[in-house]
């Protein structure tokens, strides 16, 4: 069995009560896996150009970079988690997972085309649903739309939104703009009306460099560096009014690490002391609305030294916001078992299952 | 009444600023009473008074801004309440309602807000004579009162109440 979290460990050594793992990844295989979920049209468009799909997941996730996937987790002639029966055998079996939320992310955003990208959600949301939810009911999604368009993602929103299973629409932190900003309200205000949660992930492709400023000279130093994208975004959604138009928008921030937050939000609070006649509807410090809107996974931790992140953790100011991840198959290195001794008893229940299971209403999703 | 000269009077707690007209609207003055800054804000003919002195970190408050309230309900949505007026610290630009001090954000912290009364100049010289009234050192100070011009008085009191008056 491989397992390579639980090595010189036991699940149950770790951990008794119930796993929900909010982040695990699908990865479709190749483009012509999708073929029997897409439209004639595109299928042909694809085999005339000799396009093998969108670039996006590679430029996130280099295949062979150490970070990309555990070495445990790359089977012989295939892409890492790109089949139902290894997530089976790497998490779900050993970690007697309760229920995993599976996010695809394919890149959909990288390609600009604006036809060809929605027919793509649509054959990355079909095979997810197919190969994966329909076939093991310990499973829950997270859709994928074309963000590029708005209207066109509301309407994939629409299409695969009321699956009773599909609980968190995926949206790449980096993006064209920044997703506080009113172009995008059709977009929430589809997930809102289907209740589902924003899922804030690792990669996407930005209008211009994949930094705030600039583009950064190494894979490590982007990789790095991501966080001050899902600071961006985090600062955007709050002061542009997103939760006080959309009062019922959740935001998972999935491999954004969490300890930047506390500081982060300081800040934000303290500009919005001074400066928010600039953004009146903003009628709380920023920090309570982090606390109300937002849940972070805890793959990666990025933890310090013990005392410094039991600090930190303190200092988040909620027991509800942490969620437990695998992040499967990508490579993080933190301890659960520590990661866990940091928190106070209280909060370990609401890390490693109950606040997924109220955040995505799950006992809804799987009834 | 007079005074019994074994017994010390009573501190003044009620100044006169000056006249009226020396404040007009949308103007301040700082004034010092008992030792103590206090700006004095003539806002749309209504008067106001503020310790100097912001709450957070002791920043000279009455030298900030006066603005109105923008209310809000959702973006987008971006209205100026001329009904409601904070004055704001120059240090962080932290709101403070010229009427009850509050801070904005955190209803909790409060400025100094004094009480201002405007009184009749027979009033106003009846109160100095019989030491009822301080008067505020400086180059604003009301030194004579004369009763033949028909102009009201700013009467700043020190006691500690809430709320502007007129």
């Amino acid at each position: 069995m491989s397992a390579p979290l639980l090595e010189g460990t036991t699940r149950d050594a770790l951990w008794t009560g119930p796993v929900i793992d909010c982040d695990v990844h699908a990865t479709p295989p190749s483009l012509e896996a999708l073929f029997p979920y897409t439209d004639p049209v595109w299928v042909q468009g694809a085999q005339e150009r000799g396009w093998k799909g969108p670039n996006g997941q590679a430029l996130a996730y280099p295949p062979n970079a150490p970070t990309t996937a555990r070495d445990e987790w790359r089977p012989e002639g295939r892409p890492p988690a790109s089949r139902l029966e290894d997530l089976q055998q790497h998490v779900l079996d050993p970690w007697r997972t309760e229920v995993a939320l599976v996010n695809t992310a394919y890149g959909v955003d990288s390609l600009r085309h604006p036809d060809w990208a929605a027919a793509l959600a649509r054959a990355v949301n079909d095979w997810l649903i197919t190969e994966w939810l329909d076939r093991d009911p310990r499973l829950v999604g997270s859709m994928v739309i074309p963000a590029r368009d708005p209207a066109a993602a509301a309407a994939e929103i629409e299409r695969v939104g009321p699956h009773p299973r599909i609980v968190q629409v995926t949206m790449p932190v980096r993006s064209e703009r920044l997703y506080g900003q009113r172009v995008f309200w059709p977009i929430y205000e589809a997930m809102t009306r289907h209740d589902l949660v924003m899922g804030l992930s690792w990669g996407g492709t930005s209008e211009d460099a994949p930094s705030p400023t600039g583009y950064a000279s190494w894979y490590a130093e982007e990789y790095a560096a991501e966080i001050q994208v899902f600071g961006a975004q985090m600062t955007s959604l709050i002061y542009e009014g997103a939760f006080q138009k959309f009062p019922e928008l959740r935001v998972t921030m999935l491999e954004s690490g969490f300890t930047w937050v506390p500081t982060w939000g300081w800040s934000i609070n303290k500009k919005w002391k001074g400066l928010r006649r600039e953004i009146p509807w903003v009628d709380r410090l920023p920090t309570e609305i982090i606390r109300d809107h937002f849940r972070f996974s805890i793959a990666p931790a990025d933890l310090g030294p013990d005392a410094h992140a039991r600090r930190i953790i303190e200092w988040l100011g909620s027991e509800d916001i942490l969620m437990f991840a695998t992040d499967y198959p990508h490579l993080h290195t933190d301890d659960l078992a520590r990661v866990l001794s940091l928190m106070p008893d209280s909060m370990r229940p609401k890390v490693m299952h109950d606040s997924a299971r109220a955040w995505y209403r799950l006992d809804k999703a799987l009834s | 009444m007079t005074a019994s000269p074994t017994r010390r009077p009573a501190r003044t707690t009620r100044f006169v600023v000056g006249r009226v007209e020396e404040i007009p609207p949308g103007e301040r003055r700082i004034v010092e009473a008992n030792g103590r800054e206090i700006g004095v804000f003539n806002i749309d003919g209504t008067f106001y008074a503020m310790l100097n002195r912001c709450p957070h970190l002791g920043a000279p408050l009455c030298e900030g801004g006066v603005v109105n309230q923008i209310e809000s309900s959702v973006p987008g949505d971006v209205r100026l309440d001329e009904g409601q007026t904070y004055v704001t610290c120059p240090y962080h630009n932290w709101e403070f309602d010229v009427e009850t001090g509050q801070s904005y954000w955190n209803p909790k912290l409060r400025a100094r807000p004094f009480p201002v009364a405007l009184e009749g100049a027979d009033e106003v010289q009846a109160a100095l004579e019989r030491g009822e009234l301080g008067r505020i050192p400086g180059p604003y100070t009301a030194e004579t009162v004369d009763v033949t011009v028909e102009s009201d008085y700013i009467v700043l009191s020190l006691r500690p109440a809430r709320g502007g008056s007129s």
